[in-house]
C-alpha cells in the first residue's frame, strides 16, 4: 500500500487486492447473519472510500485500523439502509423463477452504477473490465488523456456518493 | 461488478490523491478575516490599554481556549481519537452561569452593538469554517455531525476573538451573551454541514 500511494499502481492494485479479502472478513463479521448477502457491497464501498481518501492516512501509521474504521462504517450503514427496507434473499424464491445469484456479484454497487450518467458508468466499466487502454478510450469518449484521468476519478467519486445515498430501491434492468 | 473489477478501476484511477492539509486550509483563512477585522473593522483604538483589564483578557482568551481546545481535537485523524463534546458543554454552562450573575449584579445585556456583534463573528467564521469542512471531507470522519460540531465551534471562535480585537463593550453581561449565542450558531450551521458532507 505505501508504495501503491507513492505512485506504483501495481502495487496499489496489489494492494487493495490484499485488503479485500481482509475486509471481507470484517465485513462479515460486522453483519447480523441475515444481512450477510450484504458483505460484497460493503466491501466494495469501502474499497472506494479508501481509494478516495488515501490521502488521509498517515503513512506513518498502521493501515489496518484506518481500513477499520472504513470497514466498520460501511457496514454501520449498510445495516441503517437495511432496517429501512427489508430485503427478502432472491434464492428464497426460486420456485419463482428467479434468476440465479452470483455472492460475488454486488447488487448496491450495480445500483448505484446505474444511477449514474450513461458516460460516467461506461468509464467506470470500461476501466473494471478491459483493463485500461487510454488509447482507445480517448477515441471512444472524445477526451484527452488528462481529461480522462479527470473524468474517471469523477465517475469514481460519484459512484461512491451514489452508493451512499440510499435511494429507494430500484431493480437494474 | 465483482470486486475485482473495481479494484482495476480503482487503480486506473491515476489523479492524485487529495491531503486533507486541515492547517494550511485554514491558515489563509484566519488571515483573511484578521485582515478584515484590522482593515474594515478597525482594531479598537484603547486596545493596548483595555488588554490589561480583567474582562477585556477575559473576553479575548475564552474564544481563544475555545478555538485551541476544538482545533487540536479536530488535528489528530480518525482512527484511535475521542471527538468529546463534554468540554464545550461545560464552557456553555459556565459562560451561562457567569452571565447569570452578571446580570443579576446589574449589568447591561443589550448593549449598543448586539446585532452587529453577531452578524460579525458569523461573517468573519465563514473565511475559516469553510475551508476547514473541506479539508475535513478528504478525511475519514466516523462521526461526521460531531467533526462538523467542532469545526463550527473552532471557526465561531477563532472569529471571536478576532472580533473582540475590535469590540469595545466591555460588560460580561453583554459578551458573554452574544459571543457565546455567535459561537453557538456557528456550532450548529457546522454541525449541519458535517452531517450532510463529511463521513467514511
Amino acid at each position: 500500500m505505501r508504495q501503491g500511494l507513492a505512485g506504483d499502481r501495481k502495487a496499489y492494485a496489489r494492494g487493495l487486492a490484499l485488503l479485500a479479502p481482509r475486509m471481507r472478513a470484517m465485513a462479515l463479521r460486522d453483519l447480523p447473519a441475515p444481512m450477510r448477502h450484504m458483505a460484497e457491497d460493503v466491501v466494495q464501498e469501502a474499497l472506494l472510500s479508501v481509494h478516495l481518501k488515501r490521502g488521509s492516512w498517515d503513512v506513518r501509521r498502521p493501515l489496518m485500523p484506518w481500513v477499520r474504521v472504513i470497514t466498520k462504517h460501511k457496514a454501520i450503514d449498510a445495516i441503517r439502509a437495511g432496517a429501512r427496507r427489508q430485503h427478502e434473499p432472491i434464492e428464497d424464491h426460486a420456485h419463482l423463477g428467479a434468476p440465479p445469484v452470483d455472492p460475488l456479484e454486488s447488487l448496491h454497487i450495480e445500483q448505484a452504477l446505474a444511477r449514474l450518467s450513461e458516460r460516467d458508468a461506461a468509464l467506470v466499466r470500461e476501466h473494471a473490465v478491459h483493463g485500461a487502454d487510454p488509447e482507445t478510450l480517448s477515441s471512444r469518449f472524445g477526451l484527452g488523456p488528462g481529461a480522462l484521468r479527470v473524468a474517471l476519478h469523477r465517475a469514481l467519486r460519484r459512484l461512491s456518493d451514489a452508493a451512499r445515498k440510499d435511494e429507494e430501491w430500484k431493480p437494474t434492468s | 461488478m465483482e470486486t475485482d473489477e473495481l479494484i482495476a478501476a480503482l487503480a486506473a484511477d491515476e489523479v492524485a490523491p487529495k491531503r486533507p492539509r486541515l492547517a494550511l486550509r485554514v491558515l489563509p483563512g484566519l488571515a483573511l478575516s484578521a485582515l478584515l477585522v484590522a482593515l474594515v473593522w478597525q482594531i479598537r483604538p484603547d486596545w493596548a490599554l483595555a488588554v490589561t483589564q480583567a474582562p477585556v483578557l477575559v473576553k479575548s482568551l475564552l474564544p481563544l481556549g475555545l478555538a485551541a481546545l476544538a482545533g487540536a481535537l479536530l488535528l489528530r485523524p480518525a482512527p484511535g481519537r475521542a471527538l468529546p463534546a463534554a468540554p464545550f458543554a461545560v464552557a456553555a454552562g459556565l459562560a451561562a452561569l457567569g452571565w447569570a450573575v452578571a446580570v443579576a449584579r446589574g449589568g447591561d445585556a443589550l448593549g449598543h452593538s448586539a446585532l452587529q456583534c453577531l452578524l460579525s463573528i458569523l461573517l468573519l467564521a465563514l473565511p475559516v469554517g469553510v475551508p476547514l469542512l473541506i479539508g475535513l471531507r478528504h478525511r475519514v470522519e466516523p462521526r461526521p455531525a460531531r467533526a462538523g460540531l467542532l469545526a463550527g465551534v473552532f471557526a465561531g471562535a477563532a472569529a471571536t476573538a478576532l472580533y473582540a480585537l475590535h469590540c469595545n463593550e466591555d460588560a460580561p453581561a453583554f459578551f458573554l451573551l452574544w459571543y457565546s449565542l455567535g459561537i453557538a450558531i456557528c456550532a450548529g450551521a457546522g454541525r449541519m454541514a458535517g452531517r450532510r458532507m463529511l463521513g467514511v
